[in-house]
């Protein structure tokens, strides 16, 4: 049946419209979403992965030359 | 305070699988490369030809290359960023074991030419089954391990995880949908053009989600790590991660530019791809201007060189790629080397280069030790970037040189360059230099082996790692009501669905139109199915990988249909299970070579394809010559085909020995009246010429009826 609706479904002309709104729409809204995140959030999960690690990153000189 | 131990020999097992796969497939690909300037160099076998050889190589290099090198980096910064063991070892292990048995299956079902010559899915269907089943293993592992996870957000290197997990599945199962016709021979449910508008959603959608994504959520993790300060802007990543998944998604008719493709959807293509370029940037600059202030780092670390040319190499690939993407630029690249320098920057630069920093920065962490030789990773470093410009630098101009080449007419309006050959002969060089070149990388390769291999002696492997992170106040999580990021950080689950979301959205409206077509598709009366030897023919061409050299899609441009005939109709493919139009033109276009030349040229060309064609770099395909057709396959295969829609009667399937026996005579006495006499009526090489002759031909046949509608003409 859903296959049935779709063949007929009409006006494949505006997919390119339709879909460039959808993006454009969806794109304004992760910028708003993005800019109106606290600042301390943002600090605070950009340093996640420099404070879960427990070692210690190795100082790498050349041990045979 | 909770205790608890990482799992590092299941990275180091990936690690050293990247490694070793890294190694093979390069080494195909140079073989295969030099088979480009010097056609010997297939040992004269069918399982080490360049069409057998080529999915090999990009399979070896994609799927076992960079798959292991993204579940290494996947599962060391896991269970860092999620401060939890993997969810469960079982899984683990059978992720790893299971993907390595599919390389394996890979590496053995290629060469004997069991293919279904889709590009990156030519697997055959039970490797197809295993891959959704191992691949939905690795989902459980990262969805359980994010479940248990001891810190509340999520950092985005899980977001792009998570979107690889979701839209590799998506991908893999739509796009392999096929009929079985035995246990090594299937056909794509979809045909002709809805095959082709398939193949490229997931091909495009593949370098989207299993080449870049994992990666940049690797470059998201090892990056600040190695640079030890944190990303340059979180909130950046916010707007990369979304702006990048759903504009991807949508991209894949750029692969079809100029093809027997509606017109609407190749232009959706292209305006999405060329959105691409900016989130693709975002991420870009956020990766470079991570180091801001520590770039002294970049001189002493060879793993943030490798890094840094990673990152940079990701940058060109996703300015050059929205720019091939345009549809001017397209009609000149398309088909050329041009396409093959693209993907090498991503493959050798971005993939590549991103492995080996991954690699030079866990094996000194894996084995508590500083890294064997900090010299020879430089030497690597600079071997393997040497390698990479003498690599795509030639594509280029061999790229250029042959879109030039075909397209340029002489003051009469003819073909400047009227023979094919001419413009192959002029690209050899170009060849032998893109050996050099991918020699040069490979020995870098060899000696970060090396290396990797004296840091591991020297030092001493800690399999279970000690860790201590406070538990996770689950409660205090879900109180969170803000609808904001930080919100969304704390619930995977809602997380993944919009990610879902996002990927179908675009995936869906690229795929209905694919119904669509269906009732759009011009007929044309006159199309009729392949007979059964034909079809057999058909799946020779297949078997021998043809696809990877020859295009079967003439484009809309005097220049096409000057050289080849009447440019392609979409009409003509709707019994193609699977479409084989290609996308390389190493050899010329065969959609109309039907009829062109006698049945004994074709003999003699696939026998010797320089005593028809000087000059030619053609493999001989002398086997075909020699072995027997199976004609015991032709029912199952018809039977498949039929139930995939092409309109076999009965009486056509219980007759088709009869109809073999009676083309083969034909061909015979075609051979016959080119003086080859020798040849019995069942070898493999009559069946080949039999479909030859029949590509398209159909639309010159004068249908028993008249057309129910006419074809109509592109409009580009």
């Amino acid at each position: 049946m859903i296959q049935n609706i779709l063949r007929h479904l009409g006006g494949v002309e505006q997919y390119g419209v339709v879909s460039l709104c959808l993006f454009g729409t969806l794109f304004v809204g992760v910028l708003i979403w993005a800019l109106v995140q606290k600042q301390g959030h943002l600090d605070r999960m950009s340093r996640v992965p420099l404070d879960t690690d427990t070692v210690e990153p190795l100082q790498t000189p050349p041990n045979h030359e | 305070m909770e205790t608890f131990k990482f799992d590092n020999h299941v990275v180091r097992a990936f690690a050293i699988a990247a490694a070793i796969w890294g190694l093979v497939g390069t080494v195909a690909g140079l073989l295969i490369a030099c088979q480009l300037f010097y056609p010997a160099v297939n040992f004269n076998t069918p399982f080490t030809t360049f069409g057998r050889l080529r999915p090999l190589h990009t399979n070896a290099v994609i799927f076992a290359f960079v798959g292991n090198g993204m579940f290494c980096g996947i599962y060391y910064s896991l269970q860092r960023l999620c401060r939890a063991r993997m969810f469960s070892d079982a899984l683990s292990w059978f992720n790893f074991w299971g993907w390595q048995a599919i390389i394996v299956s890979a590496a053995i079902t290629l060469p004997l030419g069991l293919t279904s010559s889709k590009e990156y899915a030519e697997l055959e269907w039970p490797i197809d089954i295993a891959i959704a089943v191992v691949w939905v293993a690795f989902c459980i592992n990262l969805f359980g391990t994010i479940w248990k996870r001891r810190e509340k957000h999520m950092y985005v290197a899980i977001w792009f995880y998570i979107a690889t997990a979701i839209t590799v599945a998506m991908l893999h199962i739509i796009n392999s949908l096929e009929m079985p016709a035995s246990l090594f021979k299937s056909y794509s449910v979809y045909a002709g053009v809805q095959d082709a508008l398939v193949q490229w959603w997931y091909g495009h959608n593949a370098v989207a989600f299993f080449l870049t994504t994992p990666y940049l959520g690797m470059m998201y993790y090892f990056l600040p790590k190695a640079a030890n300060r944190p990303v340059f802007s979180y909130r950046l990543s916010i707007i990369h991660f979304w702006g990048l998944i759903f504009i991807y998604i949508w991209a894949g008719p750029h692969h079809l530019l100029y093809t027997a493709l509606p017109d609407w959807a190749q232009s959706l293509g292209m305006v999405f791809s060329v959105m691409l370029v900016a989130p693709s940037w975002g991420g870009m600059l956020n990766g470079l201007l991570t180091l801001r202030g520590a770039w002294d780092k970049v001189r002493q670390d060879p793993m943030l060189k490798f890094m840094v040319v990673a990152v940079t190499a990701y940058g060109m690939a996703t300015l050059e790629g929205p720019t091939l993407a345009i549809k001017s630029v397209n009609a000149l690249s398309h088909y050329t080397d041009w396409t093959i320098a693209h993907v090498h920057t991503g493959a050798l630069g971005w993939n590549g280069f991103l492995t080996f920093s991954l690699l030079y920065y866990l094996f000194p962490r894996l084995y508590k030790t500083p890294l064997w030789s900090v010299k020879l990773a430089n030497y690597h470093f600079w071997i393997g970037l040497i390698g990479m410009m003498f690599y795509v630098v030639p594509m280029y101009t061999s790229g250029v040189t042959a879109g030039l080449m075909w397209k340029e007419f002489n003051a009469d309006g003819y073909l400047r360059y009227s023979n094919f050959l001419e413009s192959t002969i002029r690209l050899i060089p170009m060849y032998v230099l893109r050996a050099v070149g991918g020699s040069l990388y490979i020995v870098g390769i060899v000696l970060m082996m090396v290396n990797l291999y004296r840091t591991a002696k020297a030092g001493r492997f800690i399999g279970d790692e000690e860790a201590q992170a406070p538990a996770l106040n689950r409660e205090a999580t879900r109180e969170s009501t803000k609808l904001g990021h930080r919100w969304l950080e704390g619930v995977p689950v809602t997380f993944a669905v919009l990610t879902t979301i996002a990927v179908i959205i675009g995936g869906l409206i690229e795929i209905v139109p694919m119904f669509l077509i269906q009732e759009n598709v011009p007929t044309i009366a006159s199309v009729k199915p392949y007979t059964p030897l034909e079809m057999l023919g058909r799946d020779l061409y297949i078997r021998e990988g043809c696809v990877g050299c020859h295009s079967q899609m003439i484009r809309p441009f005097r220049s096409e249909t000057e050289r080849y005939g009447e440019y392609s109709k979409v009409g003509e493919f709707v019994y193609d299970h699977p479409f084989l139009w290609g996308s390389k033109r190493t050899g010329p276009d065969l959609h109309r070579i039907g009829g062109k030349y006698p049945d004994a040229w074709h003999y003699n060309h696939l026998e010797n394809p320089r005593s028809t064609s000087p000059g030619s770099i053609m493999p001989n395909y002398t086997w075909l010559l020699t072995q027997k057709l199976d004609t015991t396959v032709t029912i199952e295969r018809m039977r498949a085909l039929r139930k995939v829609g092409v309109p076999y009667r009965d009486d056509e399937i219980a007759n088709s020995a009869k109809s073999i026996e009676i083309q083969s005579k034909k061909i015979l006495a075609g051979l016959a009246a080119g003086s080859i006499t020798n040849t019995p009526p069942d070898r493999e090489i009559v069946a080949v010429i039999a479909y030859l002759q029949r590509l398209g031909t159909d639309i010159k046949a004068t249908p028993a009826t008249a057309p129910e509608t006419k074809a109509t003409p592109a409009k580009n």
